[in-house]
């Protein structure tokens, strides 16, 4: 048997998503063509389209949605776009955020509190020491992809508003677990990406307010609106349209998925309340833990976790192929030693509870046996450094 | 038994194959890991599966897997090429030489260059649209960095020279980038023995999915590029974003059954290919065929009628599925940039449609489509005030149009 835990870094594709592809998948299909087939492709991406406007409750005169190929593309679609602007980040914030902050002139790293949240008495503070600065970008993720921290996108949207700045968020994560409203929420530009929802992989949206320009990094053709050049990812869109249409029930559901989260916790922490559990003090996504093995570094806990058959990560999916420190952690609790032991397990709504307390058995099995040893080789140094 | 519409814009896509389609399934559902999560076997699954498609992708063009980059597309691919590499040696060379027909993403990526300060050279093509070796020769100064032209056009299925200008870009020095999309996976390619420095490749051309294409990128000597998008690190660190593992999938599984067929599939599409040009030239006067008689790719036809406005002849045939020109442009009602650069004039580049031909087309078909079209004209003409006149003798070039 083998337990999948990693759904922060994908999911499979829903079989009822699956099903629609399939009706279609095989016709030529290029939205740009004027006859019958190119019409109906057509009609697949504006049908997507709208199914992502009405569930994030927009409407096409305030807001464009335009499609990507994937959530680093349209953050960097919209950072690049928007280069002259003071930038204001969070160091937690994606990969694809942190590489195109550097193209900036200008970067201001945001204060965060003991939760990975952006601390508001110092964004008022900032927002007043800037108050000069007329372009002010901020690029905050509602939801933290490693330890799943949902930020107060509403409190600090309104900070900014108040002072003249524009708020982007990365909405990869937070898409599709919990509900919102978009415009209640008044982020001008999110990132939303298809393949973290149930839908295929090589389709996301940048979702803007009709009123911000942003400059192609793609050029050609007219798709798109003229935003984004390419023909478009015709079936991944779809899917990406009925996958936000199953999302009421999903969201739903990640419900139970909290409760099974919670109550994975509470066991481990009942084995060793020494354990640390990062972000728990505030609100975070229902299916995200990201905790610490006393004494069992995460390179350790993963292999081992891996020949058990239990899929978990030691922070996001990554390229190098070096599974590195995560910079999230580090942004948060600064040089700390603990972080170089935490694992982020990430549930999804076909977790059961026997695959849960399967991993706790496991989780259990290698502390007992991998983190008690290394307390002893540790005691045993201590008392050969002091003889 | 015929299926209507029949489909005959193989240039602006192709439907996915069905065996690329049955190579995909299992990494939706089963095989789901994302590729590049290093610590469970979803992961490393996933990622194995990557590898494999890029050795396929490889192989076709005789290529390194090392150097196929995955992109979103062709457009990315090209956009990668030009603006990556101009950006990365921007302060070396600041030249660029292109072609007039090239397709509007590469022509859009060098006028947005041309406003970061680049010089570009577009260089037209004769009558029949290919490019003059000389003329590419002489325009090749001491700061150009890049000469991109296309292998196969989108438009009109003229094959240029493709070797022989890598031969004169690795003489002069520069690099060269191929808009290959059109010709990948049809005739064969070879990077080393053609100099290719760059090549942008597509899927859903080559009856794979849509969504995905790659750049190649020569190792040796190097050809360095700065990213479009920036972040994980992914694809060495030049095209970061998650790899769509199915896709891709589909993509080298796609290019291996190109490669496997791929001369036998050129010598049927252009049995049927011959079979509809004669059938209509014999049969229709005043019908021309654009761009070079021999130096083109079968499947893709492009015809003007004279005296049938060409929106009008696309309605009157609407159980062929065909295009007035390149699907990115279609939508407006401009005569075709491409064959306005080969020289044909604006009445009759209004007139034109491009037939293509693939790997599903059958001869019932051909038969049908000649039938429909044979008959379709001759009522447009029989309505035609011009076709009227031109019967009569009268030159339609000496009437002086009364403006309203």
């Amino acid at each position: 048997m083998i337990v999948y835990l990693d759904h922060n870094a994908t999911i499979p594709v829903s079989v009822e998503v699956l099903e629609k592809v399939f009706d279609v998948i095989t016709k030529p299909a290029n939205p740009s063509s004027i006859h019958n087939y190119g019409r109906f492709a057509k009609g697949l991406v504006e049908g997507a389209r709208k199914a992502i406007m009405n569930h994030l409750h927009i409407d096409a005169f305030e807001y464009d949605v335009i499609f990507t190929s994937s959530g680093t593309e349209s953050n960097n679609h919209i950072l690049k776009s928007l280069k002259d602007y003071h930038l204001f980040v969070p160091a937690t914030e994606h990969a694809s955020i942190l590489r195109c902050s550097d193209l900036f002139e200008n970067v201001v790293f945001l204060e965060l509190d003991e939760n990975g949240l952006v601390d508001l008495e110092k964004l008022e503070k900032i927002m007043m020491s800037f108050e000069g600065v007329e372009k002010k970008l901020f690029s905050i993720a509602y939801a933290n992809n490693e330890t799943g921290a949902i930020q107060n996108i509403k409190v600090i949207a309104d900070i900014i508003h108040k002072n003249g700045g524009i708020l982007h968020s990365d909405m990869v994560q937070a898409f599709g677990r919990i509900s919102f409203d978009l415009k209640d929420l008044g982020v001008d530009l999110a990132t939303i990406s298809s393949h973290k929802i149930g839908g295929m992989q090589g389709a996301a949206a940048i979702i803007k307010k009709a009123n911000i320009k942003l400059d192609p990094i793609l050029h050609g053709g007219q798709q798109e609106r003229g935003f984004r050049a390419g023909t478009e990812n015709v079936y991944a869109i779809f899917s990406f349209g009925e996958a936000v249409k199953l999302l009421p029930a999903v969201i739903n559901n990640y419900r139970d998925v909290a409760k099974l989260r919670d109550y994975l916790e509470e066991s481990l922490l009942s084995v060793e309340p020494e354990i640390k559990i990062y972000s728990a003090g505030c609100k975070r996504l229902p299916n995200t833990s990201y905790l610490t093995m006393p004494g069992v570094p995460h390179q350790t806990q993963v292999m081992n976790f891996d020949l058990k058959g239990f899929c978990v990560s030691s922070g996001s999916a990554c390229s190098s192929g070096v599974v590195k420190d995560s910079h999230v952690l580090e942004a948060i609790e600064g040089e700390d030693e603990d972080r170089k032991n935490a694992i982020r397990v990430s549930l999804g709504i076909d977790n059961t509870k026997e695959q849960i307390q399967a991993f706790i058995e496991a989780w259990k099995g290698m502390y007992l046996s991998l983190g008690k040893v290394r307390e002893i080789a540790d005691e045993v140094k201590l008392k050969v450094a002091n003889l | 038994m015929l299926k209507f519409p029949i489909y005959m814009d193989y240039q602006s896509t192709t439907p996915i194959d069905p065996r690329v389609l049955d190579e995909m399934l299992p990494y939706f559902t089963e095989k789901f890991g994302n590729p590049h999560s290093r610590s469970h076997s979803f992961g490393w699954e996933a990622g194995d599966a990557i590898e494999f498609a890029r050795g396929q992708v490889a192989d076709l063009i005789s290529a390194n897997p090392k150097e196929i980059i995955f992109t979103s597309g062709a457009t990315e691919a090209n956009n990668l090429a030009i603006k990556g590499l101009a950006h990365f040696y921007k302060s070396e060379k600041k030249h660029i030489i292109t072609v007039k027909t090239e397709h509007k993403c590469v022509l859009d990526a060098c006028r947005h260059l041309e406003q970061d300060g680049f010089e570009v050279t577009y260089l037209p093509v004769d009558t029949c649209g290919l490019l003059d070796l000389n003329l590419l020769e002489n325009s090749i100064r001491e700061d150009t960095l890049l000469v991109s032209v296309m292998a196969i056009n989108n438009e009109v299925g003229v094959i240029q020279p493709i070797k022989d200008i890598g031969g004169i870009c690795r003489r002069k020095g520069v690099f060269f980038h191929t808009d290959a999309a059109q010709a990948f996976g049809k005739i064969p390619l070879d990077v080393d023995a053609m100099n290719i420095d760059m090549m942008s490749i597509s899927a859903h051309k080559i009856y794979g999915p849509k969504g995905i294409g790659a750049l190649y990128v020569r190792r040796k000597p190097r050809v360095r590029l700065e990213p479009l998008m920036n972040g994980g690190g992914q694809e060495r660190g030049i095209r970061s974003g998650t790899v769509p593992t199915p896709l891709v999938v589909g993509f080298g599984k796609a290019a291996e059954i190109a490669g496997m067929n791929m001369q036998e599939e050129y010598e049927s599409i252009k049995r049927l290919s011959n079979k509809f040009c004669a059938g209509i030239v014999d049969s229709i006067p005043d019908v021309y065929l654009n761009g070079h008689k021999e130096a083109r790719w079968p499947g893709c036809l492009n015809l003007s009628f004279a005296y049938i406005e060409g929106e009008s002849l696309i309605l009157a045939i609407k159980n062929l599925a065909v295009s007035s020109g390149s699907a990115c442009t279609s939508a407006s009602l401009e005569p075709s940039y491409v064959l306005r650069a080969l020289g044909v004039e604006e009445e009759l580049a209004h007139t034109s449609i491009r037939f293509g031909f693939g790997r599903f087309s059958t001869e019932e078909e051909v038969d049908y489509a000649l039938e429909l079209i044979k008959k379709s004209v001759g009522k447009l003409r029989d309505m035609s005030p011009l076709w009227e006149m031109a019967q009569e003798g009268i030159d339609l070039k000496s009437i002086q149009w009364s403006d309203h």
